[in-house]
């Protein structure tokens, strides 16, 4: 076996525009105070990715009530129950 | 040590329709060749992080430096893959020397990827293409290339920025949570035969 690397077409496309990468920065690992920036930020990019997946869900279950889907409604509610527990934990 | 040369394909995305390039993967790649990677990526790298800022989708790696690695390349404790085509590099990848102990399989090693990092032009925004795709993939099959050559059979582990997520999930990683003891980025690790299956499937092609 060859030690070369030949991905298919399909999977050296599929990272098109793909963000890679890995590790903290050094300078955030040598100074504590960029570091708890660094941690902020890491957790602001988490809570906007909880709400792009809420919005996501959202959309889609207001898609299935525009179709007449009558699960929609209780899928409604309880996501809507969720989010208050989350609320106020 | 000489470093070993490796063939590697990349997608070339600035002609249409986008074609195949053949790269070069150095193992190792010599540390002191990483002040020129820094001058030709730093300059690049804050215009990126400017544009990204404009589209409102930030990146949080314009501190990175990898001249700072450089005494831990030297002293063998990092160890340096890069992928080059033409006259400029177009990503890094630094390992651990020393493994770790694996999640997924606890009591056996895994390689740890300390950074990874794709040349600036090659990651794209919002208004422009990036101009190689495959780079990234490439150097997560070198880690594991790596990882067995150690003797970690194929196991990687790496913290993730969060960006970056998805794509370490779409290389069939295993999402292992965020780490409190590494500023809550989330640790991602491959396990052993998942991951040899990935690099032989890519070395059969060619």
């Amino acid at each position: 076996m060859s030690n070369a690397i030949d991905l298919s077409d399909e999977e050296l496309q599929s990272e098109n525009g793909m963000f890679v990468q890995a590790g903290a920065p050094q300078a955030v690992r040598d100074d504590p105070v960029l570091g708890e920036r660094f941690r902020a930020w890491v957790n602001r990019c988490r809570q906007q990715q909880e709400l792009e997946k809420l919005a996501a869900e959202i959309h889609e279950i207001g898609r299935r009530i525009s179709k007449g889907d009558a699960a929609a409604n209780g899928d409604l509610l309880k996501l809507g129950n969720s989010l208050i527990a989350m609320a106020s934990a | 040590m000489s470093p070993d040369h490796y063939s590697v394909g990349l997608m070339d995305n600035r002609p249409r329709p986008a074609r195949r390039v053949s790269a070069t993967l150095v193992r190792p790649f010599p540390a002191d060749q990483l002040d020129a990677v820094e001058a030709a990526w730093a300059s690049e790298r804050r215009d990126l992080a400017t544009r990204r800022d404009l589209d409102g989708d930030p990146i949080e790696h314009e501190h990175w430096d990898w001249r700072r690695k450089k005494e831990r390349v030297a002293k063998g404790d990092t160890l340096l893959s890069a992928i080059v085509h033409g006259a400029d590099v177009q990503g890094l990848i630094g390992m651990a020397a020393k493994p770790r102990t694996a999640s997924l399989n606890p009591g056996l090693a895994a390689l740890y990827v300390d950074y990874l990092e794709v040349a600036p032009w090659n990651l794209g925004s919002a208004t422009e293409t990036a101009w190689f795709s495959g780079v990234g993939t490439v150097l997560m099959l070198e880690a594991i290339a790596v990882s067995v050559v150690i003797g970690c059979g194929g196991r990687v582990g790496l913290h993730s920025l969060p960006q970056a997520e998805s794509f370490y999930t779409a290389k069939a990683m295993t999402r292992i949570g965020p780490d409190p003891n590494y500023y809550d980025l989330v640790y991602f690790e491959y396990d052993g035969a998942v991951a040899t299956e990935r690099l032989a499937r890519a070395r059969r092609t060619t």
